[in-house]
């Protein structure tokens, strides 16, 4: 009736006691054992009334129990209230006992649970406690392993595994864990012990801990547990010690398997050695000391002989393979037939004929192969055939196999840069000599023409009337409209001189500004002090008003004149210097000497700072007024310098304004080929890209030219517009064409006294 | 000296007298008095009693509003400028320079007007003005462009882009809506603004060899035009026939202005100064 009890009360403190139990098990487990047996001793002697061990049918259960676990149960299950533990415990005990009585006392002693010593001990008794031995050991380091887990109940002393007899002579049994010192017990003497062991029933489950210096009273699961122990079995009840084999070995392929050993660790990590040799590898091909050759080495093959495709691939002088001749035909063989045999009289022909048309074979007609005679004209041809090898050229010219259309750049479709001028709609006649020169008003309503005839007139561009007519008396060299638009005057060349007259088509406070400016007076009139003689004198025209710049040299015959596009600035080309007049002044400012054989044309530049001034001998003098009179470049446009005789600056000046910039006047050259005869005049458009040449073949033509800004690309230049519509007279049609700045019309002008107007 | 290129009449009924209006390429605008009730025998002497100033490059086209009060012009430096012409009693305060012109025994009194108001909006020339309406002006550019413009307001109301130089500009035909244009190309144009959406013209006559220097519709019919050419020709126009009702080949030159006159006649001027009455033209 008690043991349940304990039981229940004992129940929280079990987990832990067990395990610390472990742990002194195989320390303490012959004293556990002795005092077991001598409480059972104790029991079996003192209490023969104990409920707990009946002592009838003792002998029997003994012999069962040793036998088999079950039949304890069963015999165990007529036992009325007792547990199987106790019941198992008790007959264990008696069974042990039994053998091992007389030693345990000495082992008990000495020993204090080194589990070597007690197999020593005990390996002689019998195979049972060996092997229980052997089990208290594994589960010894089952306890060491489970050193970490925080159920564990630390022991109360630190002195760790040490012989106790080293604290045996001293008061404390070692140290807590603060470090003090852990005072022993006051040892209760025998007889005390032994009373109280006898009084206590529970005392054979108490069991001193010597370490500790404690007494650990032992729950019944422990007891249950070291009985099991004693008898060799398991700790555990649940482990079942014959559980089904698993064969793990792969059985299937392996009719004879040499072991049954399961595959080593080795055969699962890659292989240093491998590795190194991998690595050896990739280097050597990094290195290139190892090549794929994937193809296999070719062969010398067999070639055709007589293969008429040119290879590439020949050693040596190149193969150049001999004509072929034409295969004989049926008039070739040596018995033909007889149609194709020609008569004596048709070989006679032959005789008539040109040696190239003569037949090269005649046929004829032999009784058998063998009366033929051999070819008489073979050494000749082996001859040529060998003079050919010997003298034919070696080298074989490689012609690119390449579309000439495609190498034409692509050109924007006409339609696409309009407007330019087509057709003609307005001529202006009135003229009686050829037309030398014309010049358009900057406002585009007038337009200024000179003449051989010695005039110089003025035409309203609208409506082609003749506005105005001067007769100057000389040939016409150049007209030039002052691009100011406030004061419409014009200068022109004619003869040795130059005039500036009023066109009088401006306003009346315009009028009275040009006059005052043109008003000269002959007395005053500055005579320009050359170095060596007077050239240039200034002097009012009398005859139509406006200024008379005589020349007196020959050699300062005026063939162009310009008017600076801002400034009353005025320049006057001669053959061998640029002159700069100030025309508020009246005196030279600047003479700019080009240094060329013969100046033909100046441009200014729209900025008014530079100028450029071509020559017959096809150079570009690149002027920077504010620099020097010095060219600040001499550009040569012209690879022939006879030839290249500049006849107008103007377009280069146009593109040049279009991006003023010094490296851009090369790409601004660009040869265009399109008249037959010498080109006589050029014009730009002010605001279109375009621009236009005149020639003496009485035709112009209408270009697009478009200068970008992007230096990498090649100006666009698109042929648009031939414009016809002027007879030749006397065989040289002189053709001059300009631009009127304010619409896209152009006009043109030619030798039969009549200018034409082309329009969009 | 002037360079008189210009004279587009506007004849107005002003008590006796009547005012012409010319344009010139001096910059001014003159106008010009003509007694009516003078004999024309012989030909009389007058000058201008007033030059109207504003621009500032020639006057190329001139026009007078339905009522004979103002005038318009176009010109090259792409302006519209409008003037009052009846301002006898504005006279005083606009006068600002009076000139005493002693010639012989001549005294007249010439005064001097400033533009009322300017229209601005062309790029190019102001080619050809024309006052329909009492409030809207149309004009014509070189810059392609046809505009109508709110007199009171002085907005341009209108911009059609036509592709070509403009030179001569009518309105008239169907309820006086329609434009007649031509250009530097030998086409006759019309427009109807009224059509929404597109600029293409409604009618092109093309037998024209040359630039088309003036085309006036007819006062009455609404589809009869009368066209002068540079080609020499005057041709008649019916909106309902793509071919010219008549041809009139009289002039030797290029024909360089050309109006209806009195609703069955055709007056042209030549640069072979001819100028041409031609009649009995059924409309």
């Amino acid at each position: 009736m008690k043991a349940p009890k304990r039981n229940g009360s004992e129940k929280p403190k079990n987990e832990n006691l067990k395990k610390s139990l472990e742990k002194l098990k195989a320390k303490n487990i012959e004293e556990t054992v002795k005092r077991i047996e001598d409480a059972e001793e104790t029991v079996a002697g003192s209490s023969e009334d104990s409920p707990l061990y009946p002592s009838s049918e003792e002998n029997d259960d003994d012999e069962s129990l040793s036998e088999d676990n079950g039949s304890i149960s069963e015999s165990g299950s007529q036992q009325s209230d007792l547990s199987e533990d106790e019941i198992s415990v008790h007959s264990s005990d008696d069974d042990e006992s039994s053998g091992s009585d007389d030693d345990n006392p000495s082992g008990g002693n000495d020993d204090h649970g080194s589990g070597d010593s007690i197999s020593e001990d005990e390996g002689n008794d019998n195979g049972h406690a060996e092997d229980n031995l052997g089990e208290s050991d594994d589960s010894r380091e089952v306890v060491e392993e489970s050193d970490s887990s925080e159920d564990e109940v630390t022991p109360r002393n630190t002195i760790g595994d040490v012989p106790l007899e080293w604290y045996k002579d001293e008061e404390h049994i070692g140290y807590d864990r603060a470090g003090k010192k852990i005072k022993k017990k006051e040892r209760q003497s025998k007889l005390d012990s032994f009373l109280a062991s006898v009084d206590d029933s529970k005392n054979w489950r108490k069991i001193y801990d010597e370490y500790n210096d404690e007494e650990v009273e032992l729950t019944k699961e422990e007891t249950k547990l070291i009985r099991r122990l004693l008898k060799g079995k398991a700790p555990h009840a649940d482990f079942d010690p014959y559980a089904p084999y698993v064969d793990w070995f792969a059985w299937d392929g392996a009719k004879h398997p040499l072991s049954n050993a399961p595959e080593p660790k080795r055969r699962f990590i890659p292989s240093k050695w491998e590795s190194k040799t991998v690595l050896r590898y990739v280097r050597a091909i990094r290195k290139g000391l190892i090549k794929f050759d994937d193809k296999p080495k070719e062969e010398p093959k067999f070639y055709a002989l007589w293969d008429d495709s040119t290879s590439a691939e020949r050693q040596g002088l190149a193969y150049i393979p001999a004509p072929k001749p034409k295969l004989p035909g049926h008039e070739e063989s040596y018995n033909p037939s007889p149609e194709y045999i020609p008569t004596q009289e048709e070989i006679n022909s032959y005789q008539l004929m040109f040696e190239e048309d003569q037949p090269k074979f005649i046929p004829k007609q032999f009784n058998s192969l063998r009366s033929v005679p051999s070819y008489d004209k073979a050494v000749q041809e082996t001859f040529d055939r060998c003079l050919d090898l010997y003298l034919c050229p070696r080298v074989r010219k490689k012609r690119i196999n390449i579309d000439p259309e495609s190498l034409k750049p692509k050109l924007p479709s006409r339609k696409d840069l309009k407007p330019y001028p087509t057709t003609c709609y307005l001529e202006y006649k009135g003229h009686t000599g050829p037309i030398m020169s014309i010049s358009t008003d900057p406002t585009g309503q007038w337009i200024a023409s000179g003449s051989t005839d010695g005039t110089v007139r003025i035409w309203e561009v609208e409506t082609g009337r003749c506005l105005r007519v001067w007769d100057i008396g000389e040939t016409i060299a150049e007209v030039a409209w002052n691009p100011l638009p406030e004061l419409p005057i014009l200068a022109v060349a004619a003869g040795e001189d130059v005039f500036i007259l009023n066109t009088k088509v401006g306003s009346g406070e315009q009028q009275e500004k040009i006059d005052e400016l043109l008003n000269v007076d002959n007395q005053v009139a500055t005579v320009e002090s050359d170095t060596n003689a007077s050239v240039v004198s200034w002097g009012h025209y009398d005859k139509h008003g406006g200024i008379r710049l005589k020349h007196f040299k020959t050699k300062g015959i005026p063939v162009s004149i310009a008017f600076h596009p801002t400034r009353s600035i005025f320049f006057t080309a001669t053959k061998k210097v640029v002159r700069v007049y100030d025309l508020l002044k009246q005196k030279l400012i600047k003479k700019l000497d080009a240094g060329v054989r013969e100046i033909s044309s100046i441009a200014i530049h729209p900025g008014g700072d530079n100028a450029i001034v071509g020559s017959t001998d096809g150079k570009l003098c690149w002027f920077d007024m504010d620099l020097s009179t010095r060219p600040y470049k001499v550009l040569r446009s012209s690879r022939n310098p006879e030839k290249g005789n500049i006849i107008s600056c103007e377009p280069l000046i146009s593109l040049c304004s279009m991006n003023c910039c010094g490296s851009s006047m090369t790409l601004l050259i660009q040869m265009i080929r399109c008249h037959p005869k010498d080109i006589t005049r050029v014009a730009y458009h002010r605001s279109y890209p375009l621009f236009a040449s005149c020639s003496d073949d009485c035709t112009s033509y209408v270009f697009h030219g478009m200068v970008y800004s992007d230096m990498n690309q090649n100006p666009l230049i698109v042929p648009l517009e031939i414009l016809r519509g002027h007879a030749t007279a006397g065989g040289r049609g002189n053709c001059l064409c300009s631009f009127i700045s304010m619409s896209e019309w152009k006009s043109v002008w030619i030798e039969n006294f009549s200018c034409s107007y082309f329009f969009p | 000296m002037l360079i008189d290129k210009a004279v587009f009449c506007s004849i107005v009924q002003n008590a006796d007298d009547q005012i012409v209006a010319t344009a010139s390429k001096d910059r001014t605008l003159r106008l010009w008095k003509i007694g009516a009730e003078q004999s024309l025998d012989q030909p009389k002497r007058i000058s201008a009693f007033k030059i109207l100033r504003g621009h500032t490059a020639a006057v190329q086209s001139i026009a007078a509003q339905p009522s004979g009060d103002m005038v318009c012009s176009g010109s090259w430096d792409c302006t519209i400028s409008l003037y009052n012409i009846n301002a006898s009693d504005s006279e005083g305060d606009i006068v600002s320079v009076k000139k005493r012109r002693k010639d012989g025994e001549d005294r007249e009194i010439q005064s001097e007007g400033e533009a009322l108001s300017t229209l601005v909006g062309h790029t190019q020339c102001v080619s050809s003005v024309v006052w329909p309406q009492h409030e809207t002006i149309y004009s014509a550019s070189w810059d392609h462009s046809i505009r109508r413009w709110d007199v009171e307001t002085g907005k341009n109301s209108l911009n059609m882009f036509c592709g070509k130089v403009i030179n001569c500009l009518d309105i008239g035909g169907e309820s006086s809506a329609l434009i007649a244009a031509g250009g530097s190309d030998p086409i006759l144009r019309i427009w109807d603004p009224r059509k929404p959406g597109t600029l293409s013209p409604v009618f092109q006559f093309s037998s024209h060899n040359s630039w088309i220097s003036s085309c006036k519709w007819h006062k009455k019919s609404w589809f009869h035009l009368v066209t002068a050419s540079y080609d020499g020709k005057v041709m008649l126009w019916d909106l309902r026939t793509a071919w010219p009702l008549a041809v009139i080949d009289t002039h030797k030159d290029k024909v360089l202005c050309a109006d209806w006159w009195k609703d069955d006649s055709v007056i042209s001027g030549g640069a072979d100064s001819k100028l041409c009455i031609s009649s009995g033209i059924p409309v």
